[in-house]
């Protein structure tokens, strides 16, 4: 029960007991959400931090990777051309092509590049498009030599063409 | 003490006060005082200047503070009763129950009603509520000399009010009138189940046929309730336990309104109606 106040000039009415417990329960309240908070902001703090060192790792570990990468590709090819050129020299692979020409059919040119693996880039002239075929047929049944695509043509009195093809690893009989 | 009020009552007769507070376990009084007042030096009165002779007032609100050991902050001023009017309302079904009553305690006041400050305590489930009005320039009058007897004034309240708020009987509590002495007047109060059914003031005329007069004022007023059984009565102010005893033996089931229990000292607690004012 609230009694009136008579007084000429009321004043705010003091807080009483239920009021002073209400506000205290609240304080608590508010200290345990904040003491929360900032629990919450701190931790939220670390795991930035944690997330910030991680990228940085990753990024670090990335720029690691990336000075490798070329080396080692670099590497590889280096080693592959050195196991290339020791399994397949030019004389083999030269010797290799000339046991699959067909009579009518003679070499003009032959680029070998020795990379990952080595790649032929032939030049041939024929004397008709059925030595041609047959010289053709001939590449695709031998276990050297895979990855034929033939090229430029040029059909005349003769056959002219361009064919890219690469050597098999290895000592391939 | 947490949770208590300092509480300081002004009447005829004396200035009293108290360090008081109402628990679980009732009413418990920390410290009271008393400073007699000498005849005339304060007559309670809706219109006249109360303080006939101010600085005796004044001098007794300061002998209670220093008995009291207290610095005066927070103090709840109490005017005794005879310097408002009171009236019981019980609004109309729709209407605005405080203001309604406001409008009503403000006719017939014999000044302005601009020059009245009014309040409004409810009581009861029913609706009934107890308006109060008192002059401003009177109120005025009672600050001011709390004031410069060093009480700095947290609320002012008035007596029949107050005490009202500790005599609220239980809703199975029958048929009770509790009665409010003041030095110069006295209120009657009939609650019917625990809900206030009448409310009557009067002057006080003590003497030596003053139980038996006030036995048929109580009689009155319960009558006006509705005719029953004759009503206990509970009796808080000054004199309260003299004239329970005188209407005990008139044949009234009369006693304190209330009990203190009081830290270390001997106090006898329904001798101040002001204490109700602890409760609320």
């Amino acid at each position: 029960m609230s009694l009136p106040d008579f007084s000429t000039k009321p004043r705010r009415q003091r807080p009483g007991a239920a009021d002073l417990l209400l506000v205290s329960v609240a304080g608590v309240a508010l200290l345990a959400s904040a003491a929360a908070a900032f629990g919450s902001w701190s931790g939220l703090r670390r795991a930035q931090a944690a997330l910030e060192r991680t990228r940085e790792e990753l990024a670090s570990a990335r720029a690691q990777a990336r000075s490798l990468e070329p080396r080692s590709a670099a590497d590889g090819t280096l080693a592959s051309r050195i196991l290339l050129s020791r399994d397949a020299p030019p004389q083999t692979v030269m010797e290799r092509l000339a046991a699959l020409l067909p009579p009518d059919v003679r070499l003009e040119d032959a680029r070998l590049s020795y990379g990952d693996r080595l790649t032929l880039e032939l030049r041939v002239r024929a004397r008709d498009a059925a030595a041609y075929d047959l010289f053709l047929q001939r590449l695709s049944a031998s276990p050297a030599f895979a990855g034929i695509v033939p090229g430029e043509e040029a059909r005349g009195r003769e056959l002219s063409a361009v064919l890219r093809l690469w050597h098999r690893d290895g000592d391939r009989p | 003490v947490f949770g208590s009020k300092r509480i300081v009552a002004l009447d005829a007769g004396a200035v009293r006060g108290a360090s008081a507070s109402w628990g679980l376990r009732g009413l418990r009084v920390h410290a009271s005082a008393r400073a007699p007042l000498g005849p005339g030096a304060l007559a309670p009165s809706p219109l006249d200047p109360n303080l006939a002779r101010p600085d005796e007032v004044r001098d007794a609100l300061r002998h209670v503070r220093a008995e009291l050991g207290i610095d005066g902050r927070g103090t709840v001023l109490v005017l005794p009763d005879g310097v408002a009017r009171v009236v019981l309302v019980r609004p109309p079904a729709g209407v605005a129950g405080p203001e309604y009553a406001r409008f009503r305690v403000l006719q017939g006041l014999p000044y302005a009603a601009d020059d009245a400050i009014t309040g409004v305590l409810p009581l009861g489930r029913q609706g009934a509520l107890l308006a109060g009005a008192v002059r401003r320039s009177v109120v005025h009058e009672y600050e001011e000399a709390a004031a410069a007897a060093g009480f700095v004034q947290e609320r002012l309240e008035l007596a029949p009010l107050a005490a009202l708020s500790g005599l609220l009987p239980d809703p199975g509590a029958g048929r009770v009138t509790a009665v409010i002495l003041g030095d110069a007047a006295l209120c009657l109060a009939g609650f019917e189940g625990g809900e206030l059914a009448t409310f009557r003031s009067r002057r006080r005329d003590p003497g030596p046929d003053e139980a038996r007069r006030l036995r048929e004022d109580v009689e009155r007023t319960a009558a006006l309730a509705g005719p029953g059984s004759p009503p206990r009565v509970k009796l808080v102010g000054s004199g309260s336990g003299a004239l329970a005893r005188e209407l005990t033996q008139l044949g009234l089931a009369a006693e304190p309104g209330w009990q203190a229990a009081a830290n270390g000292h001997v106090v006898e607690g329904a001798e101040m109606a002001f204490l109700g004012a602890a409760r609320a």
